[in-house]
């Protein structure tokens, strides 16, 4: 790339009268000043310019020539480039023709976040505890924790879930509904096609109806 | 313009008019609206109006937690999603004294600079698209795709990430990070002697580009420019290097400096850049460090009263973020330094006198991301 | 040996017919009528091959396949694009000359197709066989800039005013070095009439034939006929990233579809130039030798139909024009006519003056 430079700024004639005041002004600038730990591209510029204006007279047919044909071989490497593209495109191609490998070759990877969901298990139970962490932590209240209260069977009342709502049309996919939740309860799902014709069908109820929290297991179920 | 003689009668007279262009004009990337008064082909004046984008996201972080917040600044510069969260990120964990994993950190420069080499290569096929050349813009692409890959598979998203956070990061990356990363590069690597065969060698472009848009470094100084703006017209300016931050100072990397101060210097600049990205992240994957990718912080940050400043080195320049906490839990102002804001500035004393071509030409290589501008 | 059909049989039957049946009278005004059809039609499905080919050269040099979507390969997305364009609205904008608006586009392509005239398809098949046939085409081709000024001036848009003043600086500076390179093609052929260029070059074509000048004057011819359409690197008049879309920003529907034809009917019609000039035209690939060897190869060349060599020939230029449309950056007003009046004219003058010694000296084989 370098080389490029050097030899591009050869070629530079003085025509461009507007800058020939500010060429001058560049000279002036010292590099080197800035310490050993700067690239100095603008050294060759410098040189260059210095070189050019003395030679300006001397060699303006050959620099004539010189240009003519520096033009013509870069633009013929830039030509052989696309050729090669077009004659190979069968390997250099990249389209992913989305719609025709939506079974076949798509590479959705398991971490994109698609959407929220809440897993629940064979015996439709989730994990969720109705914290509402979730929802304090998601930014945009694309999560509403509508919980009830029942009672258990040894008469103390308890809040459960009652439904988990998600607003998928304002979720950002931040994750950070996710990393707030204690229970690990909910995940992101990396589905992608979620497009419909109405918004009101992006608001969906994770918990399934009649599932129920999973109980945890017992310090002594644990430890056998 | 004001003491402009009066023509005589024989002297041909040309008038000037203004073109709007923008907010919708392939050129601007956005919805930038510039107001050029030209004359015949010649540009005489730009008034570049802002706002079309303004979301209020500094407005909105008031009333949002610290940690809610930061993901909405990956909206600002999309193009440098990661160094955005980054930067939020810092400036909380300095203001609590947190100190976060010697991983956490490695994860974060590769990001950071894996963010850069996406950036800069949709701007070289946007640059070359500006100049005139599409095919150019297919090659960015391809290759800002394979980074895409990576970002998807390690932070679930592809652009607007929200991946860095107060104490480390998200998620841990995946086993086979480091792999794909070393492949990742060996095929970029691969790729850049196309960008030089297309386009930086090509004459045509050299021609359109050098010379042309001259920024002294007296103006890019007091327009405030930062990043590969300042750095073509020889300001030493490199965030990374002046005031490092999460382990830059230990790399070996050279902050790139021209002298050119014209289009082909920032050119020169953003290319260099690559090359050096490329090289910090392969001195952190040799030794990648294992361990703890976050440290805990409590659900609800903090920050005790006071004003915090943290700088860091975008795709496009130096990004500010100053934070005036009020001990609550949300800050009382958060202010965001862009450098997009401040290289718009650029534009002006660039294309003055020049052709409506060279407008775009200045626009494409000054980098413009218009939300970063906007806010 | 060769038992084929010719054209020329073709068009005497035909003439034969209708003088049968008619006046002779009639039979020249329904021939006229005939032939400008058959040239339009051939034409038309010419440019159909040509957006085709263009998409599909633009995507393999970007690395995507081209449309695919309509048809096996894609090959009906001309055909849908046409009928969306059709079924378009077409209006014109507010406070624009109206009449000029509308007349514009018609006008531009009417200039484009009159220079179909004197042009040679085969071997006797000539609508006008003039013998001063490509001073005609380089007088018409000239005139193709006062649609595009007339677009611009009447859209009542700056970015369409730009273009268009843009367009008739550069093409009336590189309609110079045209003249110029294909003089030194007419000078090497001692024609003005395309069949009779055509006709110089069966013992091999100029490119070949008259050494390094043609070779020069080829080069020149195509980079300013390049330039004549519009097309990029010399785009200035479109320069999408600039003026959005130039001189037709304001055009929608199928008027903006006649100015779209219009430019693959200027590029089919600069290229089949170039191809007569240099190329031999329908003329088979033959070399200028006498050895028993090389008239061998002259006559297998033979076999070839000529219809396949002319538009063989005339894809082939056009193919270069897209491969540099999809390669190069697009120049900027002053460079483009520093191009011309710096580089190109001078050295089509000395190649002029070059190719004369040549003929003079009867240098050339
Ligand atoms: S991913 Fe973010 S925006 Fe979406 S629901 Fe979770 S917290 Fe809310
Ligand atoms: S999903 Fe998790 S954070 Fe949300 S309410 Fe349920 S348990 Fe709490």
């Amino acid at each position: 790339m370098f080389c490029i430079g050097i030899y591009s700024s050869l070629k530079k004639t003085g025509e461009l009268n507007l800058y020939s005041s500010l060429q001058e002004e560049k000279l002036n600038i010292k590099p080197g000043s800035n310490g050993t730990n700067s690239v100095k591209l603008g050294k060759c510029h410098l040189i260059l310019a210095q070189k050019k204006i003395k030679n300006k007279q001397m060699k303006s047919l050959f620099n004539y020539i010189k240009e003519v044909i520096y033009a013509f071989v870069s633009l013929a490497k830039g030509l052989l480039l696309t050729l090669r593209y077009f004659i190979t495109i069968k390997k250099v191609n990249i389209t992913e023709e989305y719609p025709n490998n939506r079974t076949t070759t798509i590479s959705v990877k398991e971490r994109f976040y698609g959407e929220v969901v809440l897993p629940h298990n064979e015996n439709n139970e989730h994990k969720c505890t109705a914290c509402t962490l979730c929802q304090m932590a998601c930014p945009n209240n694309s999560i509403q924790i509508i919980s009830k209260q029942i009672e258990t069977e040894d008469g103390k009342k308890k809040r459960v879930l009652d439904k988990w709502v998600y607003h998928l049309d304002s979720c950002t996919f931040c994750y950070q509904c996710i990393d707030a939740c204690p229970q690990d309860a909910i995940e992101m799902k990396n589905s992608f096609e979620l497009s419909v014709y109405d918004r009101t069908k992006l608001i969906y109820q994770l918990n399934r109806p009649g599932s129920k929290l999973k109980e945890k297991p017992t310090v002594k179920e644990q430890q056998s | 313009m004001e003491n402009q003689p009066t023509p005589s009668p024989t002297e041909l007279r040309t008038e000037e008019f203004v073109v709007n262009i923008g907010p919708q004009h392939p050129a601007t990337h956005g919805v930038l609206r510039i107001e050029a008064t030209l004359d015949g082909e010649t540009v005489k004046n730009i008034l570049p109006h802002l706002g079309y984008i303004h979301r209020g996201i500094e407005k909105m972080t008031e009333s949002m937690p610290y940690k809610q917040s930061i993901y909405l600044t990956s909206r600002m510069d999309y193009l440098s999603a990661h160094i955005n969260n980054h930067a939020c990120s810092l400036a909380i964990e300095n203001a609590l004294g947190i100190e976060i994993p010697a991983r956490a950190k490695a994860i974060r420069i590769i990001m950071d600079e894996l963010q850069r080499l996406t950036s800069h290569e949709l701007w070289w096929g946007s640059c070359a698209m500006d100049i005139g050349a599409v095919t150019p813009f297919f090659l960015g692409f391809r290759d800002r795709e394979r980074i895409l890959e990576i970002f998807e598979a390690n932070t679930g998203n592809r652009l607007t990430m929200h991946y860095i956070v107060p104490g480390g990061v998200m998620r841990d990356v995946l086993p086979t990070f480091v792999s794909d990363v070393k492949e990742l590069l060996k095929k970029i690597k691969g790729y850049r002697h196309e960008y030089d065969q297309l386009i930086t060698g090509n004459f045509i472009f050299q021609h359109r580009t050098q010379g042309i848009g001259y920024l002294s470094k007296e103006q890019a100084i007091s327009l405030a420019c930062s990043g590969p703006v300042a750095r073509a017209s020889g300001v030493s300016c490199d965030v990374r290097k002046h005031y490092p931050y999460d382990g830059y100072e230990k790399l070996d990397f050279k902050e790139v400096i021209d002298y050119g101060c014209d289009n082909w210097a920032r050119y020169l600049v953003h290319m260099e850049e690559m090359t050096q990205s490329i090289h910090i992240i392969e001195q952190l994957l040799d030794n990648f460090p294992t361990g703890d990718f976050r440290t805990k912080i409590k659900g609800i940050i903090k920050l005790p009263e006071g004003e915090y400043y943290q700088r860091v080195e975008t795709a496009r320049g130096e990004l500010g973020v100053y934070i005036v906490a009020d001990g609550s839990n949300k800050p009382y102002r958060m202010k965001f330094r862009t450098p997009s804001f401040s290289n718009l500035g650029a534009v002006k004393p660039t294309t003055v006198g020049l052709k409506i071509a060279d407008l775009m030409a200045n626009m494409s290589t000054i980098d413009l991301v218009v939300p970063d501008i906007d806010r | 040996m060769i038992s084929m059909i010719e054209f020329t049989d073709i068009t005497a039957w035909i003439h034969s017919l209708l003088l049968s049946v008619l006046t002779p009278t009639w039979t020249y005004i329904v021939e006229l009528a005939l032939s400008g059809v058959t040239a339009l039609v051939v034409l038309l499905v010419c440019v159909i091959i040509m957006v085709y080919m263009e998409r599909k050269v633009a995507g393999f040099m970007q690395l995507r396949w081209g449309p695919n979507r309509v048809g096996p390969y894609g090959i009906f997305q001309v055909i849908a694009d046409v009928i969306k364009l059709l079924l378009k609205e077409s209006f014109s904008p507010n406070r624009a000359d109206k009449v000029m608006f509308n007349i514009a586009p018609a006008l531009a392509l009417c200039v484009s197709l009159m220079a179909l005239a004197p042009i040679s398809w085969a071997p006797g098949l000539t609508m006008w066989d003039t013998n001063i046939g490509i001073l005609f085409i380089t007088a018409i081709s000239s005139m193709g800039v006062i649609g595009i000024l007339m677009a611009g001036w009447s859209s009542n848009n700056k970015y369409s005013l730009i273009g268009a003043m843009r367009s008739g600086a550069q093409i009336v500076s590189y309609e110079l070095s045209a003249g110029l390179s294909i003089i030194t093609a007419v000078a090497l052929a001692g024609t003005l009439s395309t069949n009779g260029i055509i006709q110089s070059q069966a013992d091999g074509w100029w490119i070949l034939k008259g050494q390094i000048p043609a070779i020069i004057a080829f080069l020149i011819y195509v980079i300013a006929s390049t330039a004549e359409c519009n097309r990029a690197p010399f785009d200035l008049a479109e320069a999408e990233s600039e003026l959005t879309a130039g001189y037709h920003t304001e055009y929608a529907g199928m008027q903006f579809g006649i100015f779209y034809l219009n430019e693959y009917i200027n590029m089919a019609i600069v290229s089949i130039i170039a191809s007569t000039l240099f190329l031999g035209g329908w003329m088979p690939f033959h070399l200028p030798f006498d050895y028993p060897v090389v008239q061998t190869f002259n006559h297998i060349m033979d076999f070839i139909p000529t219809w396949m060599w002319f538009f063989g020939k005339m894809f082939l230029i056009i193919f270069f024009m897209m491969w540099f449309r999809w390669t190069f950056p697009r120049l900027r007003i002053d460079q483009l006519l520093k191009l011309e009046w710096k580089y190109l004219l001078p050295i089509s003058i000395v190649n002029l003056l070059f190719a004369a010694v040549i003929i003079v000296l009867h240098w050339h084989l």
